[in-house]
């Protein structure tokens, strides 16, 4: 399940190199951009701003709004890894990711329940451990072959695949089908909002409707 | 205004503390403070929905046009390339097979129909 993501987030790290170097960046701030602040949903939000150069305190708050949805995985990570040390836990919650956590949720459930947070903290860690490499790997790719690869959208598009087809074994409940639903709807809806706002709408609508159909279930049928 | 090579630095360091403080706020918060329950069972749906929510608008993005038609769908390759993608991988029940059969069909679109 990993492989997939690993090799989907190479490609989308392969379009942000070449995009962050198109959009004015050197190799070195490409590079750097990748390797430290890890979140291609933050870069894409904020590079505009940079090549438009607007004040930093509104490419940081954009940003920000951009990666609300950390704050909610951040409730997860913490729950789960509540046992680690607090260097550990700001490691795992620094490498998450949206496929990481998901690659992790879906191997918990075929987990046994009694398997020692030790060993399921690093399963998460070699999930995202294994993405920041395709990530960092593929936007080297990207910012040295700039000069070679034209600005394809298709290239982009196979990492866009990658997270569609980790979606697709998801969608085996009814629960889960709704979220979907309603994410999706409220995405379209939002897809011209600042600051991809639309997207943190998009969550809030998903985990409101799961929410309200998972309240009458048991504990081990509300997971995704 | 173009940001200079230390403005940009500068911005990167910030977007790393800004990253870094969302994705770790509740590791620092009292436990008293994390959800439990209902709410904590809801919020493990929430990667589902951010990853809906980052697909869906690139791959519908031609299907949305004001001048959309069958035609331009097909031609832009991304709708039928995911829609193949996920069902490749809801039946195999494993992303790796449709990943590789969604990007068969953006590609195969791409060769014939560029």
């Amino acid at each position: 399940m990993v492989g997939s993501t690993v090799l989907g987030t190479f490609f989308w790290g392969l379009a942000m190199g070449l995009a962050l170097v198109k959009g004015g960046l050197s190799a070195m701030q490409a590079l750097g951009m990748v390797m430290l602040v890890f979140s291609g949903t933050a870069q894409l939000a904020a590079l505009p701003l940079i090549v438009q150069g607007a004040a930093l305190p509104a490419i940081w708050f954009t940003a920000l709004l951009a990666n609300l949805r950390f704050v909610i995985y951040s409730v997860l990570v913490a729950t789960e890894f509540r046992g680690r040390s607090m260097s550990y836990k700001l490691l795992l919650g620094w490498l998450t990711t949206d496929t990481g956590l998901t690659t992790y949720l879906a191997a918990q459930k075929g987990a046994a329940a009694t398997e020692p947070e030790a060993r399921r903290a690093a399963r998460y860690l070699g999930a995202n451990g294994l993405i920041y490499l395709g990530w960092t790997g593929g936007t080297a790719a990207g910012v040295l072959l700039a000069g070679l690869i034209p600005d394809s959208p298709r290239i982009g598009f196979i990492g866009v695949l990658a997270v569609v087809a980790l979606v697709g074994p998801m969608l085996a409940t009814r629960v889960s089908l709704w979220v979907a639903l309603a994410a999706g709807a409220v995405s379209l809806i939002g897809v011209d909002w600042p600051a991809r706002m639309g997207m943190f709408c998009a969550i809030v609508a998903g985990v409101l409707v799961a929410l309200v159909l998972t309240r009458k279930q048991k504990p081990s049928e509300a997971v995704s | 205004m173009k940001l200079s090579d230390e403005q940009i630095w500068i911005a990167i360091i910030g977007l790393v503390v800004v990253v870094f403080v969302t994705r770790n706020i509740f590791m620092v918060a009292p436990l008293s403070w994390q959800p439990r329950g209902v709410f904590e069972r809801a919020l493990r749906h929430s990667p589902l929905a951010a990853l809906i929510a980052l697909i869906v608008p690139g791959s519908a993005a031609a299907l949305m046009a004001m001048d959309a038609s069958v035609g331009s769908v097909l031609h832009d390759g991304r709708l039928p390339s995911a829609i193949v993608a996920l069902l490749v991988a809801r039946v195999a029940r494993s992303p790796f097979p449709g990943l590789i059969a969604g990007t068969a069909v953006l590609l195969v679109i791409g060769f014939i129909w560029p």
